[in-house]
């Protein structure tokens, strides 16, 4: 895995800014002589550059080159230049000037950079909806429309009111059902209790509960003979229930 | 009415840039005529709180820059002012020499200017925008909110805007005279 980053030792942005750092410790003006004079540490800096990129190392390596040629020539005034090269050394010039230029206005956008924003209206517009009614969209077809929705609404039904005639009243109920029960209870345990047999606990409860009706004199209770069942009937009435309510 | 006052009616109402073109169309005047009122309004806002912008063909309405600290209060979101050297080496080559292309920014900076660029971009800073000369290439350009950030009305009211520009120039053709002696 590649490290994520690279970490410059001198934080240099490139090699223009490399030599123009260069240049400007020794208060020199950007030429030829001021180049020569820079080459050696130029070439010390790319040296002590680790894990350099590929390609700016390429960068650093022409200007290099370039600074070398200027160092030759200063040393040797007799040393015949191609077209070409004079070119080269020209242009580096020119590139240092440009880039030094622009450097030292780019400590004013620093300043105001972020600190008088002007700032845009917040609240852009939207897109607007436009009204744009289609063609068939006129008096009459919107009365015939309104017509026609009236038309389709959902009817108000007239339910037919129904009285609620009394059939029979509460008390005549209770009534029936204590003569029900007065009269009409003869049953046997077994069925009394098979409801929740399912429990034994609810038989025993049961037999508990015919128990109490016994004490309270309610109902009689006898048993014809051991484990048979257990016949319970109403004191006052000992007739079967037969009889329709 | 008077035009400057229908241009600042206009630029309210639309709340955001609005380009030269659109506004002849719109208000039924010659180029000229709607720069002309351009400039009356533009004096028109001095010591107000709005102002304008341009930036190249397109104007907008924004908030004065002397109120920018009370409006900063205002706005929730958090403006992150640092550039990094990369960045404000190549926002500076943009401002004062834009649109160019991204060879002739690598040429000034002497190193590869892909990925901050694309930051730039991404920020909002700069615009890319087709190069008429080449096809295959593009051409990059302050931004009108980059313009907003740095609180000026237009391009040419960056410090030394001018000059910059002209020694710039000057240099490039210093190297062509050599070139051409030799």
């Amino acid at each position: 895995m590649p490290p994520a980053f690279t970490i410059k030792t001198p934080a240099f942005e490139g090699p223009l800014d490399l030599l123009l750092n260069l240049v400007e410790k020794k208060k020199l003006f950007i030429n030829d002589i001021a180049l020569s004079k820079v080459t050696d540490d130029f070439i010390v800096h790319i040296q002590n550059f680790e894990a350099m990129p590929i390609g700016d190392s390429a960068q650093f390596i022409l200007i290099a080159s370039t600074l070398l040629l200027i160092k030759s020539k200063s040393l040797l005034p007799s040393l015949a230049l191609t077209e070409e090269e004079e070119e080269g050394i020209h242009d580096l010039e020119t590139r240092l000037k440009i880039y030094k230029r622009i450097k030292d206005a780019s400590n004013s956008i620093q300043e105001m950079f972020g600190e008088q924003i002007i700032f845009a209206q917040s609240q852009s517009r939207s897109i607007e909806p436009v009204f744009s009614p289609h063609q068939s969209m006129n008096l009459l077809s919107l009365a015939q429309s309104i017509k026609d929705i009236i038309k389709s609404l959902p009817k108000k039904e007239n339910i037919p009111k129904a009285v609620i005639r009394k059939v029979i009243s509460l008390e005549e109920t209770i009534d029936n059902l204590t003569k029900r029960i007065t009269q009409g209870l003869r049953m046997k345990f077994s069925e009394f209790s098979s409801a929740h047999k399912e429990e034994k606990v609810n038989v025993i409860v049961s037999f508990l509960a015919m128990l109490e009706l016994v004490k309270q004199g309610i109902i009689n209770v006898s048993q014809e003979n051991n484990y048979g069942d257990i016949h319970m009937e109403s004191k006052e009435v000992g007739v079967p229930r037969y009889d329709v309510v | 009415m008077k035009l400057e006052s229908q241009i600042e009616a206009l630029l309210f109402w639309k709340a955001e840039p609005v380009s030269i073109k659109k506004l002849t169309t719109l208000l039924n005047k010659n180029e000229d005529e709607i720069k002309l009122a351009i400039a009356i309004l533009v004096e028109s806002l001095k010591e107000r709180g709005i102002t304008l912008i341009q930036l190249e063909n397109e104007v907008t309405l924004g908030t004065a820059k002397e109120a920018s600290d009370l409006i900063k209060t205002l706005t929730k979101e958090e403006l992150i002012k640092d550039l990094g050297k990369a960045g404000l080496e190549t926002l500076s080559i943009i401002l004062y020499q834009g649109p160019l292309s991204r060879a002739e920014i690598d040429y000034i900076r002497g190193v590869n200017s892909q990925f901050i660029l694309r930051n730039l971009l991404v920020r909002g800073l700069i615009e890319r925008v087709d190069n008429p000369k080449d096809q295959r290439s593009f051409l990059y350009k302050p931004s009108l909110e980059l313009i907003s950030y740095l609180g000026i009305s237009k391009i040419e009211d960056l410090p030394e805007f001018e000059l910059v520009k002209k020694d710039i120039e000057n240099f490039k053709n210093k190297t062509d005279e050599q070139g051409n002696q030799d």
